[in-house]
Protein backbone atom coordinates (compact mmCIF):
# COMPACT_ATOMS: atom_id res chain seq x y z
CA UNK A 1 0.00 0.00 0.00
CA UNK A 2 1.18 3.65 -1.14
CA UNK A 3 1.90 5.99 1.89
CA UNK A 4 -0.62 8.53 -0.30
CA UNK A 5 -3.34 5.77 -0.47
CA UNK A 6 -2.15 5.44 3.78
CA UNK A 7 -2.58 8.91 4.13
CA UNK A 8 -5.62 9.19 2.05
CA UNK A 9 -7.33 6.32 4.26
CA UNK A 10 -6.25 7.55 7.53
CA UNK A 11 -7.92 11.36 6.97
CA UNK A 12 -10.96 10.07 5.22
CA UNK A 13 -11.88 7.55 8.03
CA UNK A 14 -10.52 9.99 10.98
CA UNK A 15 -12.90 12.53 9.08
CA UNK A 16 -16.07 10.45 9.03
CA UNK A 17 -15.39 9.69 12.67
CA UNK A 18 -15.39 13.59 13.45
CA UNK A 19 -18.15 14.52 11.50
CA UNK A 20 -20.31 11.02 13.74
CA UNK A 21 -18.86 12.76 16.83
CA UNK A 22 -20.00 15.81 15.75
CA UNK A 23 -23.87 14.84 15.17
CA UNK A 24 -24.00 13.02 18.15
CA UNK A 25 -22.96 16.29 20.22
CA UNK A 26 -25.43 18.26 18.68
CA UNK A 27 -28.14 15.43 18.67
CA UNK A 28 -28.60 15.57 15.20
CA UNK A 29 -27.71 11.96 15.62
CA UNK A 30 -28.78 9.25 17.94
CA UNK A 31 -26.17 7.34 19.37
CA UNK A 32 -27.88 4.03 18.36
CA UNK A 33 -27.69 4.53 14.72
CA UNK A 34 -24.20 6.37 14.86
CA UNK A 35 -22.50 3.11 16.36
CA UNK A 36 -22.50 1.52 12.86
CA UNK A 37 -21.04 4.42 11.53
CA UNK A 38 -18.37 5.06 13.57
CA UNK A 39 -17.64 1.26 13.54
CA UNK A 40 -16.78 1.55 10.01
CA UNK A 41 -14.54 4.30 11.07
CA UNK A 42 -12.54 3.04 13.32
CA UNK A 43 -12.20 -0.23 11.08
CA UNK A 44 -10.53 1.17 8.51
CA UNK A 45 -8.39 3.39 10.76
CA UNK A 46 -7.61 0.13 12.51
CA UNK A 47 -6.93 -1.97 9.02
CA UNK A 48 -4.68 1.50 7.66
CA UNK A 49 -2.66 1.70 10.99
CA UNK A 50 -2.35 -2.16 11.91
CA UNK A 51 -0.90 -2.59 8.04
CA UNK A 52 0.34 -6.50 8.78
CA UNK A 53 -3.12 -7.22 9.79
CA UNK A 54 -4.45 -5.69 6.68
CA UNK A 55 -2.04 -8.20 4.40
CA UNK A 56 -2.45 -10.73 6.64
CA UNK A 57 -6.82 -10.37 6.09
CA UNK A 58 -6.22 -10.01 2.32
CA UNK A 59 -3.88 -13.09 1.58
CA UNK A 60 -6.63 -15.24 4.29
CA UNK A 61 -9.38 -13.82 1.52
CA UNK A 62 -7.64 -14.01 -1.40
CA UNK A 63 -7.46 -10.97 -2.34
CA UNK A 64 -4.76 -9.24 -4.20
CA UNK A 65 -3.94 -6.22 -3.17
CA UNK A 66 -4.51 -5.00 0.86
CA UNK A 67 -6.64 -1.76 -0.61
CA UNK A 68 -8.96 -4.33 -2.30
CA UNK A 69 -9.46 -5.38 1.70
CA UNK A 70 -10.55 -2.17 2.59
CA UNK A 71 -12.78 -1.28 -0.02
CA UNK A 72 -14.55 -4.63 0.61
CA UNK A 73 -14.93 -4.11 4.31
CA UNK A 74 -16.26 -0.49 3.80
CA UNK A 75 -18.27 -2.32 1.33
CA UNK A 76 -19.71 -4.63 3.69
CA UNK A 77 -20.19 -1.73 6.29
CA UNK A 78 -22.02 -0.07 4.26
CA UNK A 79 -24.30 -2.98 2.87
CA UNK A 80 -24.84 -3.83 6.86
CA UNK A 81 -25.62 0.12 7.82
CA UNK A 82 -28.56 -0.62 4.87
CA UNK A 83 -30.00 -3.19 6.24
CA UNK A 84 -29.91 -1.72 9.97
CA UNK A 85 -32.13 1.18 8.29
CA UNK A 86 -34.35 -1.21 6.32
CA UNK A 87 -35.20 -2.92 10.16
CA UNK A 88 -35.47 0.54 12.30
CA UNK A 89 -37.43 1.77 9.11
CA UNK A 90 -40.40 -1.69 9.33
CA UNK A 91 -39.86 -0.85 13.10
CA UNK A 92 -40.92 2.76 12.11
CA UNK A 93 -43.45 1.75 9.94
CA UNK A 94 -45.00 -0.55 12.45
CA UNK A 95 -45.16 2.42 15.11
CA UNK A 96 -46.51 4.71 12.85
CA UNK A 97 -49.28 2.50 11.31
CA UNK A 98 -50.48 2.24 15.62
CA UNK A 99 -49.96 5.73 16.46
CA UNK A 100 -52.39 6.35 12.71
CA UNK A 101 -55.08 3.76 13.94
CA UNK A 102 -55.37 5.17 17.65
CA UNK A 103 -55.28 9.25 16.07
CA UNK A 104 -58.23 7.75 13.95
CA UNK A 105 -59.94 6.14 17.11
CA UNK A 106 -59.03 9.47 18.96
CA UNK A 107 -60.62 11.58 16.58
CA UNK A 108 -64.00 9.64 16.60
CA UNK A 109 -64.45 9.81 19.89
CA UNK A 110 -63.81 13.38 19.96
CA UNK A 111 -66.15 14.22 17.29
CA UNK A 112 -68.42 11.79 19.07
CA UNK A 113 -68.18 13.52 22.40
CA UNK A 114 -68.40 16.83 20.60
CA UNK A 115 -72.06 15.79 19.21
CA UNK A 116 -72.68 14.53 22.57
CA UNK A 117 -73.17 11.05 21.93
CA UNK A 118 -71.20 7.85 23.67
CA UNK A 119 -68.40 7.05 21.43
CA UNK A 120 -69.00 3.62 19.65
CA UNK A 121 -71.52 2.13 16.82
CA UNK A 122 -73.22 4.19 14.86
CA UNK B 1 -80.94 -7.87 8.26
CA UNK B 2 -77.77 -9.69 9.81
CA UNK B 3 -77.67 -8.42 13.24
CA UNK B 4 -74.52 -10.73 14.22
CA UNK B 5 -71.73 -9.49 11.86
CA UNK B 6 -69.93 -5.99 11.65
CA UNK B 7 -69.07 -4.78 7.87
CA UNK B 8 -65.65 -3.22 7.63
CA UNK B 9 -65.17 -1.68 4.21
CA UNK B 10 -61.60 -0.12 3.40
CA UNK B 11 -61.83 3.43 1.57
CA UNK B 12 -59.64 5.44 -0.45
CA UNK B 13 -60.91 8.42 -2.02
CA UNK B 14 -64.56 6.54 -3.24
CA UNK B 15 -66.78 9.47 -2.73
CA UNK B 16 -67.82 8.89 -5.98
CA UNK B 17 -69.28 5.55 -4.98
CA UNK B 18 -69.41 4.81 -1.38
CA UNK B 19 -72.83 6.54 -0.64
CA UNK B 20 -74.58 3.72 -3.50
CA UNK B 21 -72.65 0.88 -1.62
CA UNK B 22 -73.24 1.78 1.94
CA UNK B 23 -76.87 2.57 0.96
CA UNK B 24 -77.21 -1.16 -0.89
CA UNK B 25 -75.17 -2.57 2.25
CA UNK B 26 -77.42 -1.07 4.94
CA UNK B 27 -80.55 -2.88 3.36
CA UNK B 28 -78.47 -6.36 4.39
CA UNK B 29 -76.21 -5.14 7.40
CA UNK B 30 -77.24 -2.83 10.16
CA UNK B 31 -73.48 -2.25 11.59
CA UNK B 32 -70.67 -0.69 8.94
CA UNK B 33 -67.53 0.62 9.92
CA UNK B 34 -65.62 2.68 7.12
CA UNK B 35 -62.17 2.64 7.34
CA UNK B 36 -61.00 6.00 5.53
CA UNK B 37 -57.78 5.24 4.57
CA UNK B 38 -56.16 9.10 4.37
CA UNK B 39 -58.64 9.82 1.14
CA UNK B 40 -58.73 13.43 -0.24
CA UNK B 41 -61.94 13.67 -1.26
CA UNK B 42 -65.59 13.46 0.84
CA UNK B 43 -65.00 9.66 1.86
CA UNK B 44 -65.65 9.89 5.48
CA UNK B 45 -67.65 13.00 5.40
CA UNK B 46 -70.15 10.76 2.73
CA UNK B 47 -69.66 7.18 4.67
CA UNK B 48 -70.84 9.28 7.96
CA UNK B 49 -73.82 10.81 6.43
CA UNK B 50 -74.97 7.13 5.08
CA UNK B 51 -74.97 6.61 8.89
CA UNK B 52 -71.30 4.30 9.19
CA UNK B 53 -69.21 4.12 12.04
CA UNK B 54 -66.15 6.15 10.33
CA UNK B 55 -62.50 6.32 11.32
CA UNK B 56 -60.16 8.19 9.11
CA UNK B 57 -56.43 7.54 9.02
CA UNK B 58 -54.69 10.91 8.48
CA UNK B 59 -52.54 9.80 5.76
CA UNK B 60 -52.83 6.46 3.23
CA UNK B 61 -51.47 4.00 5.08
CA UNK B 62 -52.33 0.97 2.31
CA UNK B 63 -55.45 -1.58 2.25
CA UNK B 64 -53.66 -3.71 4.80
CA UNK B 65 -53.43 -1.08 7.23
CA UNK B 66 -56.65 0.12 6.46
CA UNK B 67 -58.12 -3.54 7.45
CA UNK B 68 -55.98 -3.55 10.44
CA UNK B 69 -57.68 -0.68 11.54
CA UNK B 70 -61.41 -1.77 10.90
CA UNK B 71 -60.37 -4.98 12.59
CA UNK B 72 -59.12 -2.92 15.80
CA UNK B 73 -62.17 -0.63 15.74
CA UNK B 74 -64.58 -3.84 15.40
CA UNK B 75 -63.00 -5.54 18.47
CA UNK B 76 -62.95 -2.13 20.17
CA UNK B 77 -66.09 -1.20 20.14
CA UNK B 78 -68.42 -3.55 18.75
CA UNK B 79 -69.67 -6.93 20.44
CA UNK B 80 -70.68 -8.73 17.35
CA UNK B 81 -69.03 -11.72 16.89
CA UNK B 82 -68.33 -11.95 13.36
CA UNK B 83 -66.98 -9.46 10.69
CA UNK B 84 -67.32 -9.40 7.06
CA UNK B 85 -64.59 -7.30 4.90
CA UNK B 86 -66.51 -5.87 1.90
CA UNK B 87 -65.15 -3.51 -1.08
CA UNK B 88 -65.94 -0.59 -1.12
CA UNK B 89 -66.00 0.35 -4.75
CA UNK B 90 -69.40 -1.66 -5.11
CA UNK B 91 -67.42 -4.87 -6.94
CA UNK B 92 -69.05 -7.46 -3.78
CA UNK B 93 -72.40 -8.24 -3.88
CA UNK B 94 -74.43 -7.82 -0.64
CA UNK B 95 -76.50 -10.89 -1.22
CA UNK B 96 -73.38 -13.30 -0.95
CA UNK B 97 -72.95 -11.99 3.01
CA UNK B 98 -75.62 -14.41 4.90
CA UNK B 99 -73.49 -17.39 2.73
CA UNK B 100 -70.18 -16.31 3.91
CA UNK B 101 -71.47 -16.20 7.58
CA UNK B 102 -73.53 -19.98 7.85
CA UNK B 103 -69.71 -21.81 8.04
CA UNK B 104 -68.35 -19.52 11.28
CA UNK B 105 -71.98 -19.49 12.67
CA UNK B 106 -72.07 -23.48 12.21
CA UNK B 107 -68.41 -23.96 13.44
CA UNK B 108 -67.47 -25.50 10.39
CA UNK B 109 -64.83 -22.99 9.92
CA UNK B 110 -62.93 -19.80 11.23
CA UNK B 111 -62.36 -18.30 8.16
CA UNK B 112 -64.54 -17.77 5.21
CA UNK B 113 -63.38 -16.59 1.57
CA UNK B 114 -65.46 -15.55 -0.51
CA UNK B 115 -64.59 -17.19 -4.22
CA UNK B 116 -65.51 -16.20 -7.38
CA UNK B 117 -63.65 -19.15 -8.74
CA UNK B 118 -65.31 -21.80 -6.87
CA UNK B 119 -68.47 -22.09 -8.71
CA UNK B 120 -66.40 -22.13 -12.18
CA UNK B 121 -67.87 -19.52 -13.59
CA UNK B 122 -65.75 -17.06 -15.41
CA UNK B 123 -64.14 -13.50 -13.80
CA UNK B 124 -63.80 -11.02 -16.01
CA UNK B 125 -59.99 -9.69 -15.61
CA UNK B 126 -57.48 -9.03 -17.54
CA UNK B 127 -55.09 -11.89 -18.81
CA UNK B 128 -51.87 -11.32 -16.57
CA UNK B 129 -54.03 -10.88 -13.57
CA UNK B 130 -55.86 -14.37 -14.60
CA UNK B 131 -52.40 -16.35 -14.39
CA UNK B 132 -51.11 -14.18 -11.55
CA UNK B 133 -54.43 -15.29 -9.68
CA UNK B 134 -54.35 -18.66 -10.80
CA UNK B 135 -50.66 -19.24 -9.70
CA UNK B 136 -50.93 -17.91 -5.86
CA UNK B 137 -53.82 -20.36 -5.79
CA UNK B 138 -52.15 -23.23 -7.23
CA UNK B 139 -48.93 -22.53 -4.51
CA UNK B 140 -51.41 -21.56 -1.76
CA UNK B 141 -53.22 -24.91 -2.06
CA UNK B 142 -50.32 -26.59 -2.32
CA UNK B 143 -48.81 -24.56 1.00
CA UNK B 144 -51.85 -25.30 2.82
CA UNK B 145 -52.92 -29.10 1.60
CA UNK B 146 -56.33 -27.59 0.70
CA UNK B 147 -57.66 -26.69 -2.29
CA UNK B 148 -58.17 -22.57 -2.54
CA UNK B 149 -59.29 -21.64 -5.43
CA UNK B 150 -59.01 -17.49 -5.00
CA UNK B 151 -56.34 -16.66 -2.57
CA UNK B 152 -57.10 -12.91 -3.67
CA UNK B 153 -60.39 -11.96 -2.35
CA UNK B 154 -61.28 -9.72 -0.48
CA UNK B 155 -64.76 -10.43 0.45
CA UNK B 156 -63.76 -12.73 3.44
CA UNK B 157 -66.33 -13.87 6.78
CA UNK B 158 -64.19 -14.26 10.35
CA UNK B 159 -64.84 -14.70 13.75
CA UNK B 160 -63.24 -12.32 16.75
CA UNK B 161 -60.26 -14.66 17.25
CA UNK B 162 -59.21 -14.28 13.79
CA UNK B 163 -59.50 -10.45 13.86
CA UNK B 164 -57.53 -10.13 16.49
CA UNK B 165 -55.03 -12.07 14.90
CA UNK B 166 -55.11 -9.52 12.22
CA UNK B 167 -55.15 -6.75 14.23
CA UNK B 168 -51.67 -7.69 15.66
CA UNK B 169 -48.56 -7.43 14.28
CA UNK B 170 -48.26 -10.28 12.09
CA UNK B 171 -50.74 -8.77 9.52
CA UNK B 172 -49.25 -7.11 6.47
CA UNK B 173 -49.78 -3.14 5.79
CA UNK B 174 -50.24 -3.19 2.23
CA UNK B 175 -51.93 -6.60 0.26
CA UNK B 176 -53.25 -9.39 2.89
CA UNK B 177 -53.92 -12.54 0.55
CA UNK B 178 -52.13 -15.18 -0.32
CA UNK B 179 -49.80 -14.94 2.66
CA UNK B 180 -52.37 -14.78 5.08
CA UNK B 181 -54.24 -17.63 4.18
CA UNK B 182 -51.09 -19.89 4.83
CA UNK B 183 -50.19 -18.06 8.08
CA UNK B 184 -54.05 -18.97 9.27
CA UNK B 185 -52.91 -22.39 8.08
CA UNK B 186 -49.97 -22.57 9.93
CA UNK B 187 -52.03 -21.52 13.45
CA UNK B 188 -54.07 -24.13 12.86
CA UNK B 189 -57.18 -21.77 12.18
CA UNK B 190 -59.61 -23.63 9.67
CA UNK B 191 -60.39 -22.11 5.97
CA UNK B 192 -63.10 -22.44 3.86
CA UNK B 193 -64.57 -21.13 0.53
CA UNK B 194 -67.79 -20.17 -0.65
CA UNK B 195 -69.28 -19.41 -3.57
CA UNK B 196 -70.03 -15.62 -4.44
CA UNK B 197 -69.98 -13.82 -7.87
CA UNK B 198 -68.51 -10.43 -8.45
CA UNK B 199 -69.75 -7.63 -10.66
CA UNK B 200 -67.51 -5.04 -11.78
CA UNK B 201 -66.60 -1.45 -10.44
CA UNK B 202 -68.75 1.17 -10.02
CA UNK B 203 -65.78 3.04 -10.98
CA UNK B 204 -62.44 2.53 -13.28
CA UNK B 205 -59.37 2.26 -11.76
CA UNK B 206 -57.30 -1.00 -9.52
CA UNK B 207 -55.16 -0.96 -6.92
CA UNK B 208 -53.31 -3.55 -9.01
CA UNK B 209 -53.37 -1.34 -12.04
CA UNK B 210 -50.08 -0.48 -13.83
CA UNK B 211 -46.90 -2.50 -14.35
CA UNK B 212 -45.18 -1.32 -10.52
CA UNK B 213 -47.68 -2.38 -8.74
CA UNK B 214 -48.24 -5.55 -9.61
CA UNK B 215 -44.83 -6.35 -10.37
CA UNK B 216 -43.88 -5.72 -6.43
CA UNK B 217 -47.34 -7.66 -5.50
CA UNK B 218 -45.98 -10.04 -6.91
CA UNK B 219 -42.86 -10.02 -5.46
CA UNK B 220 -43.52 -9.39 -1.98
CA UNK B 221 -46.26 -11.70 -1.80
CA UNK B 222 -44.13 -14.41 -2.36
CA UNK B 223 -41.50 -13.55 -0.20
CA UNK B 224 -44.28 -13.15 2.59
CA UNK B 225 -45.47 -16.82 1.73
CA UNK B 226 -42.66 -18.67 1.89
CA UNK B 227 -41.93 -16.99 5.53
CA UNK B 228 -45.13 -17.94 6.84
CA UNK B 229 -44.89 -21.67 5.35
CA UNK B 230 -41.28 -21.73 6.70
CA UNK B 231 -41.98 -20.18 10.29
CA UNK B 232 -42.38 -22.59 13.09
CA UNK B 233 -44.22 -20.37 15.75
CA UNK B 234 -47.32 -19.43 14.47
CA UNK B 235 -48.99 -21.91 16.95
CA UNK B 236 -47.64 -20.39 19.50
CA UNK B 237 -48.27 -16.76 18.02
CA UNK B 238 -51.88 -17.71 18.19
CA UNK B 239 -51.86 -19.47 21.73
CA UNK B 240 -50.50 -15.85 22.94
CA UNK B 241 -52.79 -13.95 21.11
CA UNK B 242 -55.87 -15.57 22.31
CA UNK B 243 -54.65 -16.05 25.69
CA UNK B 244 -54.53 -12.04 26.49
CA UNK B 245 -58.38 -11.69 24.98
Amino acid sequence: MYLKQKIFAIIASGLLIVLISVLIKRRKLREEYALLWLATGIGILALVIGYPALVWISRMIGAVAPTTTLFLFALLFIILISISFSVRFSKLAEQMQAVITELAFLRKELEDLKQGKAAGPG
Amino acid sequence: MIKDAVIIVPAFNEAAVIAETLAELKKFADKVIVVDDGSRDETAEKAKRAGAFVSSHCTNLGYGAALKTGFTAGLRYFQEPFFITFDADGQHDPQYLEGLLAPLRSDQADYVIGSRFLAGEAYAAPLARKIGSRLFSLATSALTGQRITDPTSGMLALGRKVARIFSGQLFPFDYPDADVLIMLNRMGYRIKEQAVKMRPARRPGSMHAGILKPAYYMAKMSVSMVHFALRRDLKEQRRVMESVS
